[in-house]
């Protein structure tokens, strides 16, 4: 692969990375307090349909990302009233979700957004003297500002976790949640805040598609990218650093569909196994972190002692 | 990711009530009454979203949804489509069933109909040249269910011997189900104005049974067979005992000398067979060629329909009569209201969601990893 083409590839690889990124470490936090949310994937495709609204409206870019975090957040409402307060089953309610969320889009798409177009898409720019090194620089430093503020925000959940107390309320809801409430932690009240705060980054995740990448909002525009977004949290072990390798690890998997013709190798295989390339990355990536554990009370409603009656 | 015990577990309403939940004090109607009611509800909130939508999105919702009740049953036709629909609902719905009653979460009903409307493909064109009698068909069927096993049984297989999420492997195979599609459309036999294949040669078809004009008559048999069949394995087999035992609804002392290793992928390839049946109904009888995304998000609808049945195989076929007549109906909205067929997802969703929030339908899965 020649320099410009390893460029072109890494460069697509982080811009497509950026999406996920934000979904994932939206759920990471729901992860770390107990919830499993299958739901993302319809949250994101809400927040990507958002976007192309306020864009549609005559907002900016800024705008449009702000507005899908509140929306994310409404979505995150809805689904803690089901998960956490009407203990539903998390992985089937979070498949109805999608469903639903397909459905409004589309349904959405068809009355507002259909033939609209493609407008322009928000500008990278360029990190002052970083972007200047060879091959690092027009790949990690000539991005979009959402991909900057990704970084920052892996960052940001690092240290909410790890050093606060709402980090510390997060995990022992996660693991022990009896022994949570026992020391006085409102376990329910902690899920409904992960999961307001973890939708409202998946809403932006969303937005992002169609801010950064898309410039249009398609009928299922996000094609399965939360539920990589959850193979990621897995495959990143848990940890903010390790999701920001895995979600540019299939950034990368999912750029090759786009440069077929920068990459003489690539010509040989059809299209559609370049398309395949990050959906076979995460099977193969979930049965490889099987030893990655989950927090101990993941997919458990939990019934707060005092219900108990 | 620990090997874990638990499983679905689903009981109606009826059953688990007078359980310490803690509402008693609440005014609640008599256990007999509870599911009915939830049911009805939900049905009402489900309808009355739907109308607030139409509304929001400026069409009369009374219109609209008389719209959609002319569209699914008001003519012959449309009554015909409804029952093909649902007899394809039915079978992808038993495909979730079964694994779903035994802890296993199938999801990618999705991928293994485009699977199974594949490989029926291929055997059409590869043995058949494009097109051929019974034996042909027939030998198309079997490849679809084959084609749909593995598909499904690849998940299973995964999930028992490796310890990986059979959720997020379904999901993802969902996804390569369509791309498996869409490379063999895009093959040799690919037709040359429309994103599918050709289409087969005149009467490459199941055996019709005329009914209401149609020949769907066929595929309502085999889902109604498949529906009983299903039922039969479940509650009257040592199958059955066996996938009770893996979901965690017999006893724990009864586990000795059933693999649940085995088991899980025995679920799994029982599931994806009745998905391949479902997916040569759907190429012989409605496309007569392999379409792009031939799935149609069926897979999804059948597990909406196998939820509202309560997981119970009896109740599969009226559950799919209902969720076919909202997606036929809402065929005609585009036409009338100018809103768009996808409304239907959402009545479909909201519905579901009503009755498991409601506790109508309790369903248990075995949660992560």
């Amino acid at each position: 692969m020649s320099q410009a083409a390893l460029v072109t590839i890494l460069s697509t690889g982080v811009l497509l990375a950026v999406p996920v990124l934000w979904a994932a470490l939206g759920e990471l936090i729901v992860e770390k307090s107990g919830t499993l949310n299958l739901g993302v994937e319809g949250v994101m495709l809400i927040g990507a349909a958002t976007a192309a609204l306020v864009v549609k409206a005559g907002a900016g870019f800024a705008a449009a990302a702000l507005v899908s975090l509140p929306v994310g957040a409404l979505c995150g409402a809805v689904l803690a009233y089901l998960y956490v307060s009407r203990r539903t089953d998390q992985i089937v309610t979070g498949i109805l979700f999608n469903l639903v969320a397909l459905g409004l889009t589309t349904t959405l798409f068809a009355r507002y957004l259909n033939g609209v177009g493609e407008v322009s898409t928000a500008p990278r720019y360029a990190v002052p003297l970083l972007s200047r090194i060879p091959v690092v620089g027009p790949s990690l430093f000539t991005q979009t500002p959402l991909f900057y503020l990704s970084v920052a925000a892996a960052v940001l959940v690092l240290l909410a976790v790890h050093g606060t107390w709402f980090g510390l309320g997060l995990l022992s809801a996660g693991e022990q949640p009896r022994a949570a409430e026992t020391a006085g932690i409102d376990v329910i009240r902690v899920r409904w805040k992960a999961l307001l705060a973890g939708n409202a980054l998946a809403g932006l995740g969303g937005a992002c598609i169609v801010l950064t990448q898309s410039g249009a909002f398609l009928p299922n525009i996000t094609n399965g990218q939360g539920y990589i977004a959850l193979a990621v949290v897995v495959l990143g072990r848990f940890k903010p650093a390790y999701i920001v390798l895995g979600a540019v690890f299939f950034g990368i998997a999912n750029a090759f569909q786009f440069q077929l013709q920068s990459l003489p190798f690539a010509q040989g295989y059809p299209r559609q196994l370049w398309l395949a390339l990050p959906y076979i990355a995460t099977i193969v990536a979930v049965t490889l972190s099987r030893s990655a554990r989950y927090p101990a009370a993941v997919g458990r409603p939990y019934v707060p002692a005092t219900r108990r009656g | 990711m620990t090997e874990r015990a638990g499983g679905v577990a689903v009981q109606t309403a009826h059953a688990g009530s007078g359980g310490g939940e803690g509402n008693r004090r609440r005014l609640t109607p008599p256990p007999r009454l509870r599911r009915p009611l939830a049911f009805v509800a939900a049905l009402v909130i489900a309808l009355a979203v739907m109308a607030v939508l139409f509304a929001v999105l400026g069409a009369d919702p009374v219109k609209a949804l008389r719209a959609m009740a002319t569209g699914a049953f008001g003519t012959p036709y449309a009554l015909n489509q409804t029952l093909q629909v649902a007899s394809v609902l039915t079978m992808v719905a038993i495909a979730a069933l079964i694994p779903f009653r035994a802890g296993v979460m199938n999801v990618g009903g999705e991928g293994q109909l485009a699977a199974g409307a594949t490989a029926a493909t291929v055997v059409v064109f590869t043995v058949g040249g494009g097109g051929g009698g019974l034996g042909v068909v027939l030998l198309a069927v079997a490849a679809a269910m084959i084609g749909a096993a593995v598909w499904a049984g690849l998940t299973g297989v995964l999930r028992a011997a490796l310890g990986a999420n059979e959720v997020i492997v379904g999901l993802m195979l969902n996804f390569l189900g369509a791309l498996l599609a869409e490379w063999v459309i895009a093959g040799p036999w690919a037709d040359t104005l429309a994103p599918q294949t050709r289409a087969f040669d005149e009467g490459t078809d199941l055996p019709q049974i005329p009914l209401l004009g149609g020949e769907f008559a066929t595929a309502l048999l085999v889902a109604l067979a498949v529906s009983g069949l299903a039922w039969v394995l479940l509650d009257r087999s040592r199958f059955g005992f066996a996938v009770r035992v893996l979901g965690g609804n017999a006893d724990a002392g009864l586990r000795a000398g059933i693999s649940m290793r085995r088991m899980t992928v025995a679920v799994m390839l029982v599931g994806g067979a009745a998905a391949g049946l479902a997916a040569s109904v759907q190429v012989f009888t409605v496309n007569h060629a392999l379409i792009q995304n031939p799935a149609q998000g069926y897979g999804y609808t059948g597990i909406a329909v196998a939820l509202l049945a309560g997981l119970r195989p009896r109740l599969v076929p009226l559950a799919a009569v209902l969720f076919a007549a909202l997606t036929v109906g809402a065929n005609s909205l585009p036409a009338v209201t100018g809103v768009s067929t996808s409304a239907s997802l959402i009545v479909q969703g909201v519905f579901v969601i009503c009755l498991i929030a409601t506790g109508a339908i309790t369903v248990r899965s075995r949660g992560a990893s």
